[in-house]
């Protein structure tokens, strides 16, 4: 397991996926951009904690940020799933599947979620980039809750 | 890796979910039943051939069949909302969530699905028991291919 990753420090390049299940590429992380990391594609808090930024998507945009990833240990099926269920009209949110964890194990911040969920998953962060150096970084300490973690925290906080 | 389960041999009372990510329990087999394995949910090949299980319930029940599982290496808020995806009305056919993969390792008909889905999968499979023994098992050669395993094909064997 990485250590987790700190303020300052580079976002690795590790492959992740958004629209096809054969095809990873790193994320584009240009200027100021925010990673959301998620438990789990249609889990209740991740599903209550993620419209917020679909819908202030414009209002983050006004704050200087290019791209907003959701980022989950789920497969690209489940992700593209998720995002019509929550965004049926479509959403500049990009929804990222890191199917087998690396990217969220690049970046120390998996957790052994077996018992519920049966596998490794992603912890609820926050991480604003300027580039991809790490600029902010916020970890809920219970996973299951969105507090620092909600869009609007963020908002505020940019 | 077990060995793959063959005609005459017992299910494994391994627990799987279904409706609570915190509670497993094996599955009740009483009679006939009809385990259908499924790589994937929302993946494409699975989403066009569970729905002629759903669709056929009451012909399967006709001909003796007491319950349908649906099997897939997913967590149970995915298979839930996969079933409610496919059948808004609800079903009274099962959709399982073999999380950690444990129920279909035991029958030895799991596969590497790590290029493109990230980790362990089912294979695309339909076993019919009689209690807790197989009495068939059909497994597709090629898992993203249905035929043998569509419904049509295992009502007409019935």
């Amino acid at each position: 397991m990485s250590a987790r990753i700190q303020v300052g420090e580079t976002i690795p390049a590790q492959s992740v996926k958004e629209n096809t299940p054969n095809a990873d590429t790193p994320l584009v992380l240009t200027g100021k951009n925010i990673i959301v990391g998620v438990p789990g594609a249609f889990t209740g808090a991740c599903h209550a904690q993620v419209p917020g930024y679909i819908k202030n998507y414009l209002n983050f945009q006004a704050k200087g940020v290019n791209k907003i990833y959701i980022v989950a240990v789920n497969d690209v099926f489940v992700t593209k799933a998720w995002k019509e269920n929550l965004a049926p009209k479509g959403s500049a949110v990009s929804f990222i599947a890191d199917d087998n964890a690396a990217f969220t194990k690049s970046l120390g911040l998996e957790f052994d979620a077996s018992p519920f969920l049966g596998g490794p998953r992603s912890l609820r962060y926050v991480i604003v980039t300027e580039g991809d150096k790490v600029q902010s970084i916020t970890v809920e300490a219970d996973p299951s809750k969105t507090v620092d973690t909600a869009a609007s925290a963020v908002l505020a906080s940019l | 890796m077990s060995a793959r389960i063959q005609v005459g041999g017992t299910i494994p009372a391994q627990s799987v979910k279904e409706n609570a990510p915190d509670a497993a329990t094996p599955l009740v087999l009483s009679g006939k039943n009809i385990i259908v394995g499924v790589p994937g949910a929302f993946t494409g090949t699975c989403h066009a051939q569970v729905p002629g299980y759903i669709e056929n319930y009451e012909e399967f029940k006709a001909k003796g069949v007491n319950e349908i599982y649906i099997v897939s290496v997913n967590d149970v808020f995915v298979t839930k909302a996969w079933k409610e995806n496919l059948a808004p009305k609800g079903s009274a056919v099962h959709f399982i969530a073999d999380d950690n993969a444990a129920f279909t390792k035991s029958l030895g008909l799991d596969f590497d699905a790590t290029p493109v889905l990230g980790g362990s999968r089912s294979l695309r499979y339909v076993i019919v028991t009689d209690g807790d023994k197989v009495q068939t098992i059909t497994v597709e050669a090629d898992p993203g291919k249905s035929i043998e395993t569509a419904a049509s094909a295992v009502l007409a064997s019935l």
